[in-house]
């Protein structure tokens, strides 16, 4: 292999150095790249005004014959800026040219793909490049992005590559609707959807969206638009932001270039709730009444002989570990003490690899590039595989100075073996949750019979009746999860095609036209396999499933600009364009019913009822016109101004055009005056403008659905019936606008060694678009309104520079922070307030306040009587106030950001990457139900006299009567005394001081337990905490091997690195349950309370990259 | 020229995907939707509503009834354990969501009927006598469950066209709600009696009619049991007693005029036709999951006692009871022997063949032995007993026979096969002691004799109207280990409220928060 690439590198040399033979004067030279001293093959050479000219060879060199009069010599090469050079008497000259990108931050990419002068632009935008993007190998792009654009705020959903990233800029932006921002791969909006993980009896298995498609090898750069101005081109579709990613084409290479990068990931379950290690399940006599012995455990006779077991009960209040024989549910007898790894055991370390190809080759009329990925992915889910292989092609062609075409084409074909599995039922409930004693290992064990059917309980019936499960401590739901993991087969096979060709005219100079036509296509069939599982012989059970999902985006866009100098000084420009996007899908599926009749035989025949057979379609439009004007007053003043008229087919037809205006200003102060010496640079922006969001699809229209229930008499036909939806659209719906605007000031400082950005923002969001939720009893369940105003107010605020740079050693650190504030202005009908989501029996309550920020918790708080002291109820614990909630905290961070520091020594550099936000509460309650069962360690508090428990006895033994504080060894009628008791500060009713003792397994048991105060005395403000975090997110340690060494294996760039994902915390709050752990969706309130869907996971990684 | 192939290269580029009007007006409406609905279609699908809780289905069972009205009838036998007199959040959202949604699809179905001509709304006259017999067949299951609903003003927003700040419900006061139905009944009642159907609109309601397959005959007869029903509910409440009394006598002195469900071939049921929409294949799951089909020690005593013709049809004894006896969960018991008991498999549990596992088993709205024990109630308080007892006796026979019928239309085979019964069988056992009604018997005993054969009756098959009625009675007598762990110690009066109540519709819940609570008893619950 790798003499065919120096074969071919060779060929290309050789024709690269081919030359003129009638020479006058002969010049020679190299060219060498100013950023790092390499030379550079194929630079164009010429004799400034005539057509004499060469390229350089492969070692970068040139021999010229010059007329004897030449003056000067001009370098150019694709992506680099032309150089001009004066001959004079020189017959060599060494020439050093410089990446046209390489200044980084000059040309911006931005909407529509239009490139932009940075100083131009009157609007924050933060660009970040492809070596940041890849630096620790992610899975996806938007996971490389955590801390690395201020006011761009990421969190990924758990559950490894395949699973959901949600990427929030500047705040939320609409109350109940998308908040993801659009994404545009080269100019083109590409396919990206919605994900909610945390819908277990909807879905099962954990998905993501569209994004995660695009592989980060091929990205060239990643340019993060913020405000309204800056997306005003994308009218309807950006009130959330633009992500515009650019792929790499090969523009600013050298030649023909090749790079291959390997790298393996591994992947382990972190950060799981930690448990308590020194008791079991059950709870003493005074707590729960049941079959335990005095020593706390359930005795039998089993084969003979007196055995304990654990007591079968969900709670792990019960007798210390002591390691002596218990027997365990799967009939083994094993010490009893603490299985620390018992849930982790039910996961598995994933191993990922990944392994990408790229061929690139600039010449002067072209630039190609042409990569290959290859990527397995495993998920720490048992079974999940996500194997991908990505080919990317992009290409420029020059056929004349005015004509080129521009042609992208990415192809993803994919195979996603199971998917995780939502652990919903292991967080979620009571009888899934694991308990001390108990071990996922057991589970892997029995989950089938050694004839591989289903388990079976007690006395169900089953082929091995001795192999039943019929001791305690056994978890049904957790169980049942292991099954389906372990025996439900799920394949899923992606094949999406991204393509768009640009051509590119200039009619006469300076008037251009740019046309674009492109097309995103996914095509995907996913079949399941659910095992059966008993023989047909007890019943019929299993499935087979066939689907089809096909979606297509077409999309085209034409773009005249006509720029001229209206005096010496000024400069106009002006574009009008049209684009249209047109979006389709079908989904078809079938599946057996009742059932296989032949057991896993995996078929659609083998359904006993007619099988199920399901599809819809969809399509959507929308086009728009749309027109700028820049000014350029002596490249220092500019003004731009956009105009967007845009039409939806989402919206009723006679209701569905909207136009967004917006304007922006950039100048040049540094410029424009003499700054003091230290400022190298110095900009202020402005800009104001509207953008929108649209409604759902089909979410507005207002009609029947209609089905059949077949004939259902005998003689009769089908009787075909019409409902109205549960949920109601509206007509007159109009899409939610943004209105901002945006400060901002950019400078560099200390020759360039110190840069700032900072900008300001303030944005109304107007006629907010909700399914109002009602009353099921007004006739439907919500209605889509138009209700409400809210804004969103922030400070993005950029820091880097390089602190210390002395010999070999460099530091350059860093940091991103924004800060966003969030308030609701206006509600429909003046209404004070909007539900978001009721939890649990109004245990808790998300909800959204006028002249608060969205996203609010409350939850009923301690009753207190008129002096203000909390009330116990006749059990000893807290009453609570069940009439009223009180507000506990707001879900919103209120700061996020990253910090980063790159150390590079000689040869090694160090990056690393903290990112953090502060403030915002979040509700895992799953995590606090594990307090319940007296799972956590703080479940352990005043167990004994050692944590602070307090001696006492219940009257007659009696665990119903208060407990009464004693210091003797039994009651004053030998009642037994315990000394786990807490007294709880308060008063009864009647206003006396309470002195009810309660046994603290009873109080964290009711304390911590499901539901609202109709159900439970379940104290859900404690649920409610804080969810700050300074977290790891990437360490990459590289190392350049040195030039001489890697230039024998024909290498031009070989570099070894080592990093780290999502690493440790440096600081949470949340101490039991990740941060990110309830990032269950992509809308903002599927992500405030469920942290069920897969455990998180800290990576570790190797990676090679090589040039050639 | 070469110029010109590049314009038009470019330009044609652009024009290909550029947009057409029409193309937005075709993609806006949602293409698995219709935007106009004509009467039969919206009167099926008010039917269809709430299917899944007339045809026994798994949320029915499983969710709502498995830990609610299951136990608090003792249907079913259920190991004892915390809160286990609470209904969830699920339970009563479930059902209250499906009776507003079923009342939505009634006010669209009224909207589309008053949208016809004055000629068409006569002609069809008939589909809004059925549509309201069978909304307030619900309606009056809604009003058992929690007392005040929203009901006359409830379900409104297609009405008012979205309006939702208009259409947010008062609740109705539950005797209100009672009188206006048993109003609206009767007049319908003499109203079937003179209605004539153009055989045109018959064929369309003959189609659409999932219940009665457009018989009149059964409609009167679905209507005038209905009254029977809610007229004996109400009969103990003061301001309602005289009314019910005289009606019922009314109903029952004109057989002709008003027609009743008289045998089983008259039940009031959707039947199961083909196992592909509407069915009962939700029943195993529903019943027969987490041990929700054990027999209850009391139900079963009697049975056994008695030698009770419907033992062996509705029940199978436990996988491991030695000699095949039938043993009943003790509700007293505590929840470890009653835990070893079930593991041991010893219990009881309702036939799988006739039962649970009967993919046809009916959507039961009504049953002439349900019926029978009405009129037993209403003889025996108006001291007929040689009437009581012939009702009594008819009731227990129709019910005997219901149960060997729905397990002879019964497609499993699990349970051993059943020796028929017999009308000897049905004599001997009608006079046992325990069951025989004689005229010398006191009014108390008496009662208490149509209450637990009633209750034989309805069991697991029509577990509202088992739980209504024994509220009211209070028979036959229950007992029940206290929660004392819980604020609700014994099992509830009603139902409180879905929590979206006082929540989204708050203005409205205000006005009946203070009755909001379990142990607030129905008006008509007054012994």
């Amino acid at each position: 292999m790798r003499k065919i690439l120096l074969l071919t590198v060779l060929t290309i040399g050789f024709f690269c150095s081919w030359q003129s033979a009638f020479a006058q004067k002969t010049i020679t030279g190299k060219v060498a790249d100013e950023k790092d001293g390499t030379t550079i093959p194929g630079v164009t050479v010429v004799v400034k005004g005539t057509t004499i000219g060469t390229t350089t060879d492969m070692n970068g060199a040139f021999t010229l014959a010059a007329p004897a009069n030449s003056t000067t010599l001009v370098f150019s090469f694709v992506g680099f800026t032309s150089k001009e050079v004066a001959i004079g008497n020189q017959s060599s000259i060494n020439v050093k040219i410089s990446s046209a990108e390489a200044k980084l931050g000059e040309v911006v990419v931005t909407a529509l793909g239009i490139s932009k002068k940075d100083k131009a632009l009157g609007y924050a935008t933060t660009t970040v490049t492809s070596n940041e993007i890849i630096k620790a190998s992610p899975t996806n792009f938007a996971t490389a992005l955590y801390g690395k654009a201020p006011g761009l705020q990421i969190s990924a959903s758990p559950g490894g590559s395949t699973s959901g990233v949600n990427m929030v800029i500047r705040g939320i932006s609409s109350i109940t609707g998308k908040t993801q921002p659009l994404i545009v791969m080269d100019g083109v909006p590409i396919r990206d959807g919605e994900y909610n993980n945390g819908n277990y009896w909807g879905d099962q298995r954990l998905r993501g969206t569209g994004l995660l498609d695009i592989n980060p090898e091929d990205v060239e750069s990643i340019s993060v638009l913020k405000g309204a101005s800056a997306a005003a081109l994308y009218g309807s579709e950006a009130v959330n932001g633009v992500i515009l990613v650019t792929s790499k084409n090969g523009k600013g290479r050298k030649g023909f270039v090749v790079d291959a990068n390997l790298s393996t990931t591994v992947d382990n379950v972190a950060y799981l709730p930690k448990y308590q290690n020194v008791r079991g399940a059950g709870a003493q006599p005074n707590v729960i009444s049941n079959t335990q012995s005095a020593d706390g455990f359930y005795h039998s006779i089993i084969n003979g002989a007196d055995t304990r077991q654990i007591l079968d009960r969900s709670i792990n209040y019960g007798p210390k570990f002591d390691g002596l024989p218990v027997m365990a549910w799967d009939g083994v007898m094993r010490p009893y003490s603490a299985q620390p790894n018992g849930v982790a055991n039910l996961f598995q370390t994933a191993v990922s690899t990944n392994t990408n190809f790229a061929f690139s080759n600039s010449t002067e009329n072209s630039n190609t590039r042409f990569s290959f990925t290859r990527t397995d992915n495993e998920g720490v889910s048992i079974g999940a595989k996500d194997a991908k292989n990505n080919f990317n092609l992009n290409s420029t062609y020059r056929f004349n100075k005015k004509f080129s075409v521009d042609i992208n084409l990415s192809y993803m074909n994919g195979h996603i073996t199971n998917r995780p599995y939502s652990t919903d039922r292991l967080v979620n409930n009571f009888s899934g949750m694991m308990g001390t004693f108990d071990n996922g290992n057991w589970y892997l064990n029995k989950y089938q019979t050694s004839q591989g059917w289903r388990y079976q309980t007690g006395g169900g019936q089953s082929m091995t009746p001795n192999e039943n499960i019929k001791y305690n401590g056994f978890k049904g739901d957790l169980m049942d999860f292991v099954w389906r993991v372990k025996t439900n087969n799920e394949d899923e096979y992606n094949d999406r095609l991204i393509g768009n060709v640009t051509l590119n005219y200039e009619i006469v100079k300076n008037l251009k036209l740019r046309t674009r036509f492109a097309t995103d296509v996914t095509s995907r069939k996913t079949e399941d396999r659910n095992r059966s599982e008993q023989p047909i012989l007890f019943y019929n059970s299993g499935y087979f499933g066939l689907s089809n999902y096909k979606d297509n985006i077409f999309y085209g866009d034409a773009l005249l600009t006509y720029t001229k100098k209206l005096t010496s000084d000024l400069e106009l420009s002006v574009m009008g364009g049209y684009t249209a996007k047109k979006q389709n899908y079908i989904t078809t599926s079938v599946g057996t019913n009742g059932g296989l009749s032949v057991e896993n035989r995996f078929d659609i025949s083998s359904s006993v009822n007619t099988a199920y057979a399901g599809g819809s379609l969809g399509s959507s439009v929308s086009d728009a016109l749309i027109g700028t004007a820049n000014l350029n007053y002596k490249d220092y003043l500019f003004l731009e101004g956009n105009v967007r008229r845009d039409r939806y087919s989402t919206m009723a037809p006679q209701n569905n055009t909207f136009v967004y205006p917006s304007l922006n200003s950039s100048f040049i102060l540094s410029e424009a005056y003499q700054l003091p010496e230290f400022i190298s640079f110095a900009k202020l922006r402005a800009s104001w403008g509207i953008v929108g969001n649209y409604p759902s699809q089909y979410a507005a229209n207002v009609a029947y659905n209609q089905n059949t229930l077949g004939v259902i008499a005998a003689g009769g036909s089908p009787v075909i019936y019409t409902q109205l939806p549960g949920n109601m659209g509206n007509d007159g719906i109009r899409p939610e606008k943004k209105h901002e605007i945006e400060f901002g000031l950019q400078t560099k400082m200390f020759k360039n060694r110190l840069s700032l950005d900072i900008a300001y923002y303030n944005a109304q969001l107007r006629d907010q678009i909700l399914p109002l939720t009602l009353p099921v009893s007004s006739g439907a369940g919500s209605v889509l309104t138009n209700i409400g105003t809210m804004r969103n107010t922030g400070l993005e605020v950029a820091i880097n520079g390089t602190a210390i740079q002395t010999g070999d050693f460099k530091w350059e650190p860093g940091i991103n922070w924004a800060i966003n504030t969030n308030k609701i202005e206006q509600l429909a009908n003046n209404a004070p307030e909007l539900i978001h989501a009721d939890y649990d029996g109004n245990a808790a309550v998300l909800k959204s306040t006028v002249g608060q920020a969205m996203g609010d918790l409350y939850a009923h708080a301690v009753l207190t009587n008129t002096a203000g002291q909390k009330l116990i109820g006749s059990d000893g614990l807290y009453q609570l106030d069940a009439d009223h909630l009180k507000k506990i905290g707001n879900v919103l961070p209120k700061a996020t950001g990253g910090i980063f520091n790159t150390f590079t020594y000689k040869s090694f550099s160090l990056d690393a990457m903290v990112d953090f936000r502060l403030g915002g509460y979040t509700m895992p309650t799953g995590i606090n139900w594990m307090t319940s069962r007296g799972l956590t360690p703080i479940s352990l508090t005043a167990m004994d006299k050692e944590h602070g428990g307090l001696s006492y006895y219940n009257q007659g033994n009696d665990g119903s009567k208060p407990g009464i504080a004693t210091s003797n060894s039994a009651g004053p009628n030998g009642e037994r005394v315990y000394n786990d008791g807490m007294l709880l500060d308060g008063v009864n009713p009647d206003g006396t001081q309470n002195k009810n003792i309660v046994s603290q397994a009873y109080y964290y048991w009711n304390v911590y337990n499901w539901g609202g105060p109709q159900y439970s005395e379940s104290r859900y403000e404690l649920y409610i905490k804080k969810n700050s975090f300074f977290k790891m997110r990437e360490i990459a340690i590289g190392y350049d091997l040195p030039k001489n060494l890697i230039h024998k294996i024909g290498a031009t760039k070989l570099r070894v690195s080592v990093y780290g994902r999502n690493l440790f915390y440096i600081y949470r709050t949340l101490k039991d349950v990740d941060p990110e752990a309830t990032t269950a969706g992509s809308r903002w309130y599927q992500n405030v309370n469920n942290a069920g869907q897969n455990p998180s996971t800290q990576s570790y990684g190797i990676m090679l990259r090589a040039s050639f | 020229m070469k110029k010109i192939f590049i314009i038009l290269a470019v330009a044609a580029l652009g024009l290909v995907s550029s947009c057409k009007k029409s193309e937005f007006a075709a993609s806006y409406p949602d293409p698995t939707k219709i935007s106009t609905t004509t009467v039969e279609k919206q009167f099926a699908g008010f039917m269809v509503a709430n299917q899944d809780y007339v045809l026994p289905n798994y949320w029915n069972y499983f969710v709502v009834l498995r830990t609610t009205i299951e136990h608090y009838t003792q249907a079913t036998g259920w190991q004892n354990g915390g809160a286990q007199y609470v209904p969830g959040a699920a339970s009563i959202g479930a059902i209250w969501g499906s009776y507003y949604n079923f009342l939505a699809q009634y006010r669209a179905f009224q909207s589309v009927y008053a949208a016809q001509s004055t000629a068409d709304q006569t002609s069809k006259r008939i589909f809004m006598i059925a549509a309201t017999i069978y909304l307030y067949d619900h309606t009056e299951k809604n009003v058992d469950l929690h007392g005040d609903i929203p009901f006359s003003k409830a379900g409104m927003l297609s009405t008012n066209n979205g309006n939702y700040g208009a259409s947010y419900a008062a609740y109705d006061d539950a005797a209100g709600v009672y009188t206006k139905m048993l109003d609206d009944l009767k007049a319908f009642s003499d109203e079937l009696n003179s209605i004539s159907v153009a055989s045109g609109v018959q064929v369309g309601f003959k189609n659409q009619d999932i219940l009665n397959h457009g018989s009149l005959d059964l409609w009167k007869k679905y209507c005038n049991s209905l009254r029977l029903r809610m007229l004996t509910r109400v009969s103990g409440e003061s301001t309602l007693k005289a009314r019910a009394s005289s009606e019922i006598g009314a109903i029952l002195s004109n057989a002709t005029s008003y027609p009743i469900v008289a045998t089983n071939a008259d039940n009031i049921q959707i039947n199961v036709y083909n196992q592909n929409t509407l069915n009962s294949q939700g029943f195993r799951s529903g019943l027969e999951d987490w041990n929700g089909n054990l027999a209850g020690k009391v139900m079963i005593e009697h049975m056994k006692t008695n030698a009770d013709p419907r033992l062996r049809a509705v029940f199978e004894p436990g996988a491991n009871a030695v000699g095949g006896v039938y043993t009943g969960l003790d509700p007293m018991a505590d929840a470890g022997t009653q835990g070893t008991l079930i593991n041991n498999g010893v219990i009881a549990f309702y036939n799988r063949s006739t039962i649970s596992r009967n993919q046809f088993f009916p959507g039961l709205l009504m049953t002439a032995a349900e019926v029978q024990f009405y009129i037993a109630e209403y003889y025996v308080n108006a001291g007929n007993m040689s009437s009581a007892i012939t009702a009594y006796n008819a009731g227990i026979s129709q019910s005997v026979k219901f149960y060997y019928a729905v397990r002879a239309i019964s497609n499993d085979n699990t349970a051993p096969v059943l020796t028929p019964t017999s009308d000897a069988e049905i004599a001997t056992y009608v006079a046992k002691a325990g069951v025989v009604m004689t005229s010398g018997l006191a009014k108390a005993a008496a009662l208490n004799l149509v209450g637990t054969q009633k209750w034989l009756h309805l069991n697991v098959i029509e577990p509202y109207e088992n739980w209504a009625e024994l509220r009211r009675l209070k028979l036959p007598a229950l007992s029940f280990l206290p929660d004392n762990s819980n604020t609700l110690t014994l099992p509830p009066s009603r139902w409180v409220y879905p929590t979206e109540e006082s929540t989204y519709n708050a203005a409205n819940y205000s006005k009946v928060s203070a009755k909001d609570k379990s142990t607030t008893k129905i008006f008509w619950d007054v012994n």
